[in-house]
């Protein structure tokens, strides 16, 4: 619910269109979208769900506020989308047109932007749990907070992804302990920019 | 006109101070810019080189925190390298465009270093100051998977060249020759059937008492269900000499009967002991017996095949 009460304020009042001619199809890679930038754009859009449960009714609401629809139709296309990731359960060798990318890249970033303190706040309890200073200075709501993050991440993942999991937990907890790092540099002011070109560098064609 | 335009965020702030050509708001010439980092109070200031320097070397240097591998990366006089999981240092050496005169090192977090990456990329996305001045990103996509595609012929460079060098090495290795022995049509082999010889049987007669007790004593103890066949059962039953049923075999000609229902299967030792038990070249000694069970749940063992 938090999610939503920021993203229906009235933040998202860049030109967003504007932002879409900044993202070029990448050269070098005739078989569409990499696997990787497919895997890493919906674990964002998993770590986003972890945040907000309901995040995905947010996520259908900024595509009728981006003007996405011509590419994101219906809540069925969206979750198509989501399925080329080669690590879900339902994936069918389904590839992402490079609109598809942008609109995901697109949708993400204007989630991370309203809620780029709070993912200054929880990188910055990664941060304080990896050099062992939380008890010290006495941070452990801060901790359980993040714990109970990862913990909704995790099982977001193993249901969603095909079984066996293809990481153990320790895996799992890495990854969404990165996605957060990612998504606050999403929150910058050209995230979109540095997402797009972040998801194709050193990815393998 | 002088201008000056402030990029402020919660961790750093970037002051740029320049003029403008001619009409308008536009800030066209760098005179001066200065970064000060809020956390310690270190400030990074110089010109127009040292500013792109540091807009270069920061942006590669965020995207590959944004990939979860930071690696060192180097512009000019600014140089930006992890020290740790969420720590990273800028260092920026003493050069004509830069105001400090000793080397710079300021240890910044992933969210200072986040502030300082943000208030660069308002600044290139800013029309109105410094035009000319763009984000630093697109060299990433393409050299990046240009090298990507030579790491991965090396591989297969090297399998190839292990290959070849094998083929030379082999090459001196002389082929053996396989030695010919003269045949003759004589001496081809001819199958003989060896049949294996009969297991020995146990002799003592004491041994065969002891040994049909303790068979008797086994089927009494472990035969506790109701018959359902109505025909009395003949079973051919082998034991050892430490009284195990190591074999049997329904001498009836009705085969209907479930297997659960009679002791046997159960009581049936496969030989695993290598003291006592056989092999196909050493069989152990075993002994004969027959047991009829009967449809009033009453049995007899016989050395002799009963003429039923």
């Amino acid at each position: 619910m938090q999610l939503y009460m920021q993203v229906n304020s009235p933040q998202i009042d860049r030109s967003s269109l504007e932002q879409v001619l900044e993202l070029p199809t990448p050269t070098g890679f005739s078989r569409g979208c990499p696997r990787s930038a497919r895997m890493d754009l919906d674990h964002l859009l998993l770590a986003i769900e972890a945040i907000d449960l309901q995040a995905t009714d947010v996520m259908l609401h900024l595509v009728e506020q981006l003007q996405l629809q011509a590419v994101i139709p219906n809540r069925v296309t969206f979750w198509r989308i989501r399925n080329t990731n080669p690590l879900r359960r339902q994936y069918q060798r389904a590839n992402l047109s490079w609109d598809e990318a942008r609109a995901l890249t697109m949708i993400i970033c204007a989630i991370a932007r309203p809620v780029n303190t709070l993912m200054r706040q929880m990188v910055t309890t990664c941060q304080q749990i990896a050099e062992n200073k939380i008890d010290l200075l006495g941070l452990q709501q801060n901790k359980f907070f993040l714990d109970g993050y990862a913990e909704r991440f995790r099982s977001l993942y193993i249901s969603r992804m095909r079984s066996p999991s293809p990481l153990d937990n320790d895996e799992i907890r890495e990854l969404a302990l990165h996605t957060l790092t990612q998504l606050l540099f999403c929150g910058g002011s050209t995230g979109e920019v540095r997402l797009w070109h972040s998801l194709f560098d050193g990815a393998v064609a | 006109m002088a201008i000056q335009r402030t990029y402020s965020l919660p961790n750093c702030t970037l002051l740029i101070e320049g003029i403008s050509l001619g009409e308008g708001n536009t800030l066209a010439l760098l005179t001066n810019f200065e970064c000060r980092f809020h956390h310690n109070q270190s400030l990074v200031s110089g010109g127009r080189k040292l500013l792109d320097a540091l807009t270069a070397s920061v942006s590669r240097y965020a995207q590959t925190i944004q990939k979860g591998e930071p690696i060192s990366i180097e512009y000019a006089s600014v140089r930006l390298e992890p020290t740790g999981e969420f720590q990273h240092c800028l260092n920026v050496q003493p050069s004509e465009d830069a105001l400090n005169r000793e080397p710079l090192k300021i240890q910044l977090n992933t969210v200072q270093l986040f502030d300082l990456m943000d208030s660069i990329d308002r600044l290139c996305s800013d029309r109105d100051t410094l035009p000319d001045l763009t984000l630093v990103l697109d060299a990433g996509i393409a050299s990046k998977s240009k090298s990507k595609s030579q790491s991965n012929t090396l591989p297969a460079l090297t399998g190839i060249a292990g290959l070849a060098i094998a083929a030379v090495t082999l090459l001196f290795i002389p082929i053996p020759q396989p030695k010919l022995q003269p045949q003759s049509s004589q001496t081809l082999p001819t199958p003989i059937a060896t049949p294996s010889p009969p297991p020995p049987v146990i002799a003592d007669k004491e041994l065969i008492v002891k040994l049909e007790q303790d068979l008797t004593q086994q089927i009494e103890k472990n035969w506790k269900t109701t018959p359902t066949f109505t025909e009395p059962l003949v079973y051919r039953v082998a034991v050892n000499e430490k009284s195990e049923i190591v074999g049997y075999r329904a001498m009836s000609e009705i085969v209907t009967v479930p297997e659960n229902e009679l002791p046997l299967k159960k009581l049936r030792v496969i030989p695993i002991d290598p003291q006592t038990s056989g092999s196909p070249t050493k069989p152990q000694p075993t002994i004969t017996f027959y047991i009829t069970f009967k449809p009033d749940s009453t049995f007899t063992v016989d050395r002799k095949k009963p003429n039923s």
